[in-house]
């Protein structure tokens, strides 16, 4: 969760823009250009993913 | 997107067993790839498709592609490699650096030229050229920066072709420009969304005029809708013209013409009678009570299935049906029902009985002479679906949806039968495949084979390739798989630089009889041989499977020897390589009077080598007489010229069935 983009070996943009892909599309969900640039770590994606699918289970009336 | 493909059934678990060591890993993974796959799930099956070992197996072909690009499109690798296995091509892609498309091209040192690719792509963004035309511009000045962009691309076209000999293909404009005027915009010259839909415009006036390929994504952005196709926070983000989510489509686009250039695209439409050609069931419902024809939503769209399939046999495409029905109540609606479009002589094989469709299937394919991959299988009963699925998977099963109005667009959808050229051949098909049954009715009252042929009363015009040729000449040897010793897929590039090369001796044959003009069914290159100058050797010889067994053999190789002779040529060498399909002329140089060298060290298993000393030759006797080309030269003359644009032969399609 404390990963870094900088930790990781061979990573570069294209790496991370399609990591944010494969985020995506497997969580059915979009980030803004802003977000994607300001995550700092693995944790704060997580995050991120958690809040926009509770609001959308909120606004579902989803528990 | 790809709602023809069924989807996986366990993906996951299909993968796996795919990953265990195995001799047929590529067929598993070739199979799974025939699924509706994520982009996820493509991107894991590429891995497992790298981790493979890759030795082109049986049934597997490679080629070599590079993309020369002015965005970004590693994203779009996995999915091209994962669509070319979908149809048995091994894609070795390789991606130029990002907006360097004119330095690898002109730059003999870059690694391009390593490569030696066999197709090159032009993936570029229309940015550069919207960039630099102000919106004041007046119609000429629009038009006159567009014809600038237009000249370097066919610059960059004939670079990669003189370079290579590699297929060109250009991809399309995506029209990715935000409305300035709103609808206005298609008025002013100088706005981006129009100088983008007038370059894609005239990108395709060239690519026709050069013979050059086009991946019209952007016909497929029109289709699926732009934001499918094309998101902006990749393009800002990464550079990515192509949004990520529209890779599998791209793959499959692109994977397509490849395979159409390459000879795989599908030949035979077969459909299903009850609930696919109209609504009902015949034997229960009888003439009266189907469902077909105007009047209903229901009856019409049976109709625009048969509309589209008429259409798809006007541009070449055979059509048969295979259905579960008496033949003969069957056979009574295409010739009584006032509503068919579809009449009995569009179908070139007409199976209806109660057996099992998977062996109909094959007899289909053996009635028509091709192969049983080049099917296409349409029925609105998802059990003959999975039957045919199971037991004969190199057919192509759409899975239809469950609206009959959506069977023709599934059907486009799908792309089966894309197409690299259409020739008068293509456009003729249809009419000779009927030929074809009036010429078996007459063999069946002959009285010998002898008596047939002779009162067939077939001519043949003969003669070098000329311009007009070439594009069906090409077609013949990417399409012909029986009547092919050597299986040599020469590109249209390659064929016009044999017939331009004066030592080489090209020859084409046309058959004519009393039922038809069978058109352009035989071509042969021989190639000088750099030892020996009074030796030559058959690189290549096709024929058509539709005048099999007519003499034409015979005819062709007396013409080849007298030609040869008359070059100075005294021995000509031949290879006869062993493909799954082309065991038909194993023994096709035997026959001819060749000799087999018995020391021949050929580079491939199972290959013969045959010699032929042009002065022992004794010409054979046929019951084909030959009429002069004379008259057609006085029209076609032109002689082929290497330098000279593609041929101005319309070409448009192709689907033809060298086989």
């Amino acid at each position: 969760m404390e990963t870094r983009r900088d930790e990781v070996a061979n990573w570069d943009s294209f790496a991370y823009i399609s990591f944010i892909v494969a985020v995506e599309t497997e969580f059915g969900i979009k980030f803004g250009v802003a977000e994607v640039e300001s995550f700092q770590n693995v944790g704060a994606i997580v995050q991120r993913i958690d809040a926009i699918l509770a609001a959308r289970s909120k606004t579902k009336g989803v528990v | 997107m790809m709602d023809w493909l069924p989807p996986p059934e366990n993906f996951r678990a299909c993968l796996g067993l795919a990953l265990e060591p195995s001799p047929d890993r590529l067929e598993k993974l070739a199979a799974l790839a025939q699924h509706r796959l994520g982009l996820l799930e493509i991107i894991q099956l590429d891995r497992a498709l790298g981790s493979a070992c890759l030795e082109p197996s049986q049934g597997f072909s490679s080629v070599r592609l590079a993309i020369l690009t002015s965005a970004t499109v590693d994203h779009l690798v996995p999915s091209i490699r994962v669509c070319g296995l979908r149809r048995r091509l091994l894609i070795d892609v390789y991606v130029g650096p990002y907006g360097q498309y004119r330095q690898q091209l002109l730059d003999a040192e870059s690694p391009l030229h390593r490569l030696r690719p066999q197709i090159v792509l032009l993936s570029l963004t229309p940015r550069e050229v919207t960039a630099a035309v102000p919106l004041t511009a007046t119609a000429t000045e629009a038009d006159a920066a567009i014809g600038r962009s237009i000249d370097e691309l066919r610059m960059l076209w004939r670079k990669a072709r003189e370079t290579f000999h590699a297929t060109v293909i250009q991809q399309t404009f995506l029209n990715t420009a935000d409305p300035l005027f709103g609808s206005y915009d298609r008025l002013v010259a100088g706005a981006p969304a129009q100088l983008i839909s007038q370059l894609n415009e005239r990108l395709s006036q060239a690519a026709a005029e050069d013979g050059v390929l086009v991946l019209d994504i952007a016909r497929a952005s029109e289709r699926d809708g732009l934001d499918m196709w094309f998101d902006v926070t990749r393009w800002l983000q990464a550079k990515m013209e192509v949004a990520p989510q529209a890779a599998p489509a791209y793959g499959d686009l692109l994977a397509r013409v490849i395979a159409a250039q390459r000879g795989l695209s599908k030949k035979c439409l077969v459909l299903d009678l009850d609930n696919t050609l109209w609504g009902g069931v015949i034997g229960d419902d009888g003439p009266e009570g189907i469902i077909l024809g105007e009047g209903t939503g229901t009856g019409e769209a049976h109709l625009a299935l048969q509309r589209y399939a008429k259409q798809l046999r006007e541009r070449g495409v055979i059509l048969a049906i295979c259905s579960k029905n008496d033949p003969a109540v069957a056979e009574a609606v295409f010739r009584d029902h006032p509503e068919m479009l579809l009449r009995r002589t569009d179908i070139a094989a007409f199976v209806a009985n109660w057996e099992d469709k998977a062996a109909n299937l094959r007899r289909i394919a053996e009635q028509l002479n091709i192969g049983i991959e080049s099917l296409v299988f349409v029925d609105d009963n998802p059990a003959e679906r999975a039957r045919i699925r199971q037991s004969l998977p190199m057919v192509a099963v759409p899975e239809l949806p469950a609206d009959a109005a959506q069977y023709a667009r599934c059907l486009a959808d799908a792309g089966y039968f894309e197409s690299v050229a259409f020739t008068t051949e293509d456009a003729r098909r249809g009419e000779q495949y009927s030929a074809n049954a009036s010429r078996e009715s007459f063999l069946e009252s002959s009285q010998s084979m002898d008596d047939f042929l002779r009162l067939l009363e077939m001519s043949m015009t003969f003669g070098p390739f000329r311009t007009v040729d070439l594009a069906r000449v090409a077609q013949l040897i990417g399409k012909t798989n029986q009547f092919n010793p050597t299986t040599r897929r020469h590109s249209l590039e390659d064929v016009t630089r044999f017939a331009a090369t004066d030592r080489c001796l090209t020859l084409q044959f046309r058959l004519v009889d009393r039922f038809g003009d069978n058109g352009l069914v035989s071509a042969m290159i021989l190639l000088p041989d750099p030892q020996s100058p009074d030796l030559m050797e058959i690189d290549t010889w096709v024929m058509s499977c539709r005048v099999f067994g007519r003499q034409l053999e015979q005819e062709a190789m007396n013409i080849a020897v007298e030609t040869a002779r008359r070059m100075g040529i005294r021995m000509f060498r031949a290879d006869y390589i062993p493909t799954s399909k082309n065991g038909v002329v194993r023994e096709l140089y035997s026959a001819l009077g060749f000799t087999l060298a018995q020391d021949a060290a050929t580079p491939h298993d199972g290959a013969t080598r045959w010699f032929l000393r042009l002065s022992d030759y004794v010409p054979q006797a046929t019951h084909i007489s030959r009429r002069s080309e004379q008259h057609d030269r006085s029209r076609y003359s032109e002689p082929v010229d290497a330098d000279s644009p593609r041929p101005s032969v319309r070409r448009f399609d192709r689907a033809d069935n060298g086989d």
